[in-house]
C-alpha cells in the first residue's frame, strides 16, 4: 500500500497561528508585569531601607 | 567615659546604617536582576517554545500521520481527528526535553495551547454533528429509505469505493473529514448525500454487493410479487415495466431506467415477452434472488421501484420463505392467481374450453396457502422491527384476464365479489383485509395489444402500485389510464 502523504495544513496553520499570537501575548504580558512590579517593589525597599 | 561611651554608641548606630544600606542597596540588585533576568529567560524560553510549534505546526517536522487499521477506512485522518492532539503532545515533549524543569515557567503558554485546541475540536465537532443530522434530516424529508436488491437488508447508508479501488465503508462526516474526505491515494471524495457522495460508487456495506442504482438520492419502493409457480409473476413483473416505460413517453422529461445488467436481462425483452403467443419460462428455483431496480424520474423527482419475483417453489415451504427477508423491507405485495389453477374454477369450464386453455393452466397449491406462508413470515418479520402489517399494501392480482372472457368464470361486476364467490378466495381477502392496510383485486392481461402497447390492466395496477409513493411519480400513469388517454 502506497504510505500515505501528509495530511493537509490548513488547520494546522490556523492552529498555529492562534498559539504563535496567544503565546507571543502572553509573554509580553508577563514581561511588561514583572518589570513594572519589579521597578516598584525596588522603590518601595529602598523607601524602607532608608525610613 | 562618657565620651568613650558616646563614640562606641555612635561606631554601633553607624555601623548598623552602613549595614542597613548595604543590605538594602544587595536586596535591590538582586531584585533588579531577578526580574530583568526573569523577564529575558522568560523571553528566550518562549522563542525556545516558538520555534518548536513552528517546526512541529509549519516546518515539516510533523509527526507521521498512522496507517488506517484493518477495520478502519482508508483515508487520511482531519486535522480534528487526531493530529492536532498529536502536535500538542510533540510540542510539549520535545519542549519539556529540552528545557526540562524550566519548562515549568512555560506551562501558562501550554495551557494556552490546550485552550485552543480544544475550542478547535469543539467548533469541528459541532460541525459534525450538524453536517450529519442534516443529511439525516433530509433523507427524512425526501423519504429515502434503502435497501440491498442484493441481501435485502437495510442500508444507515452505504460504502463507497474509490476510483482507486479502495472501500470506504463509513463516508460520513467524521474524523477523516468534515464536508469531503481525502482517499489514500489523495482523490477527494463528498461526505454527504447533499454534496453529491451518492454518485460515487455505491456498496452495500452487508454484502459488499455493487449498488447500481445508487442509493441515497431518491424514494425506494419495494414490490414483492408472490404467488403459485407459473401463476404469472415473471410476466406481471415484466407487464408492469412496460407499462410504465410507455407511461413515461407522454412527458419530456420523464424516463424510465433500468438498474443493472442482471434487471435488464430480465426486463430489456418486455415487449416480445408479453407476446400474447409467447410462453414464459418459469424462474427456476435455485436462482438466487435479486430486486430488479428500475428508475422512474419525472422532472427532479424520482423514484426507484425495486420489484422482487422469486420462483414459486421459493413460497412452498415455511424454511424457503424464512429466507426470503426482503419481505419485512417492503410494504406493498402483488399476491398473483392463476385463476385456471383452481380446481374449482377449473370444473366450472366446458370440455372445450378445457381443451383450449389447458396449455395455459398452472399446476399448483391454492393460493390460499401461498399467502398464508407470505403472512405468517410478513408478521415474523415485521415484528422484529417493531412494526405491524396494517401499514402494508396487498393486491390480489388474478392473471390470465385475456383467456377468461366466453367462459363461466369470467370477470363482472365488483371484482371483490367476484374472486370470493366465482375464485373462492373469500377466506382469503377476509384475512387479508384483517392483517393488511389495504387490499385490492385486480384482473390482468400481461400481454401486449396489437399496437405493441401493454394491455390497460396493467396500467391500472402499475397506477395502484405507485399510489403508495406520495411524490409526482405517482401521476404518471394518471393520463394514460384509459385508452383515451393513450396517444
Amino acid at each position: 500500500m502506497k504510505y500515505p502523504s501528509p495530511p493537509r495544513k490548513g488547520p494546522r496553520g490556523f492552529v498555529a497561528v492562534a498559539v504563535f499570537v496567544g503565546t507571543l501575548a502572553l509573554t509580553g504580558v508577563a514581561v511588561v508585569y514583572l518589570l513594572t512590579t519589579g521597578w516598584m517593589l525596588l522603590v518601595l525597599l529602598w523607601g524602607w531601607a532608608l525610613g | 567615659m562618657p565620651v568613650i561611651f558616646l563614640l562606641i554608641f555612635a561606631v554601633i548606630i553607624l555601623v548598623a546604617l552602613l549595614g542597613e544600606i548595604a543590605i538594602a542597596l544587595t536586596l535591590s540588585a538582586l531584585f533588579v536582576a531577578g526580574f530583568f533576568g526573569g523577564s529575558l529567560m522568560l523571553v528566550g524560553l518562549t522563542w525556545v517554545y516558538l520555534r518548536h510549534i513552528y517546526n512541529v505546526l509549519l516546518g515539516g517536522h510533523t509527526p507521521k500521520e498512522p496507517l488506517p487499521r484493518a477495520h478502519e477506512d482508508p483515508a487520511h485522518l482531519c486535522y480534528h481527528g487526531g493530529p492536532a492532539w498529536t502536535d500538542l503532545r510533540t510540542v510539549v515533549g520535545t519542549t519539556w526535553r529540552v528545557c526540562a524543569l524550566w519548562a515549568l515557567a512555560l506551562l501558562p503558554h501550554m495551557v494556552l495551547y490546550l485552550l485552543v485546541v480544544l475550542a478547535y475540536q469543539v467548533v469541528m465537532w459541532a460541525c459534525v454533528g450538524f453536517l450529519r443530522g442534516l443529511d439525516t434530516a433530509l433523507l427524512c424529508m425526501r423519504r429515502v429509505r434503502m435497501v440491498c436488491p442484493h441481501c435485502f437488508r437495510h442500508l444507515p447508508y452505504p460504502a463507497y469505493r474509490c476510483l482507486c479501488g479502495r472501500r470506504h465503508n463509513t463516508i460520513r462526516p467524521g474524523r477523516r473529514g468534515l464536508v469531503r474526505r481525502l482517499c489514500l491515494c489523495d482523490r477527494a471524495m463528498p461526505t454527504l448525500l447533499l454534496l453529491g457522495s451518492a454518485d460515487l460508487s455505491g456498496l452495500c456495506p452487508h454484502c459488499c454487493e455493487h449498488l447500481e442504482h445508487r442509493p441515497g438520492k431518491s424514494r425506494e419502493l419495494l414490490l414483492v410479487l408472490f404467488g403459485a409457480t407459473g401463476a404469472g409473476k415473471t410476466r406481471l413483473m415484466n407487464g408492469l415495466y412496460l407499462a410504465l416505460a410507455q407511461a413515461v413517453e407522454h412527458g419530456p422529461r420523464r424516463c424510465v431506467t433500468v438498474m443493472g445488467a442482471q434487471a435488464r436481462r430480465w426486463l430489456d425483452r418486455a415487449d416480445t415477452l408479453l407476446d400474447p403467443a409467447r410462453r414464459t419460462t418459469p424462474t427456476l428455483p435455485g436462482h438466487r434472488v435479486r430486486g430488479a431496480t428500475v428508475r422512474v424520474e419525472d422532472g427532479r423527482d424520482a423514484l426507484l421501484l425495486q420489484l422482487y419475483d422469486a420462483a414459486g417453489e421459493s413460497f412452498a415451504r415455511s424454511e424457503t420463505v424464512g429466507g426470503l427477508t426482503y419481505l419485512g423491507q417492503a410494504h406493498t405485495f402483488l399476491l398473483v392467481v392463476d385463476p385456471l389453477a383452481i380446481d374449482p374454477v377449473w370444473h366450472c369450464l366446458s370440455k372445450e374450453q378445457k381443451e383450449r386453455l389447458l396449455p395455459e393452466r398452472s399446476v399448483g397449491h391454492h393460493p390460499q396457502i401461498f399467502y398464508e406462508r407470505v403472512q405468517e413470515e410478513l408478521e415474523r418479520q415485521y415484528a422484529m422491527g417493531a412494526r405491524t402489517t396494517r401499514r402494508a399494501r396487498l393486491a390480489v392480482v388474478v392473471t390470465r384476464g385475456d383467456l377468461l372472457p366466453g367462459t363461466p368464470v369470467a370477470p363482472e361486476g365488483d371484482l371483490e365479489r367476484w374472486a370470493a364467490d366465482t375464485l373462492g378466495l373469500a377466506n382469503l381477502l377476509r384475512s387479508a383485509r384483517c392483517h393488511f392496510g389495504w387490499v385490492r383485486v385486480f384482473v390482468t392481461s400481461a400481454v401486449v395489444e396489437a399496437d405493441g402497447r401493454a394491455h390497460p390492466s396493467l396500467w391500472e395496477l402499475a397506477r395502484w402500485v405507485l399510489a403508495q409513493d406520495r411524490g409526482t411519480i405517482s401521476t404518471i400513469l394518471d393520463a394514460s389510464t384509459t385508452r383515451e388517454g393513450v396517444p
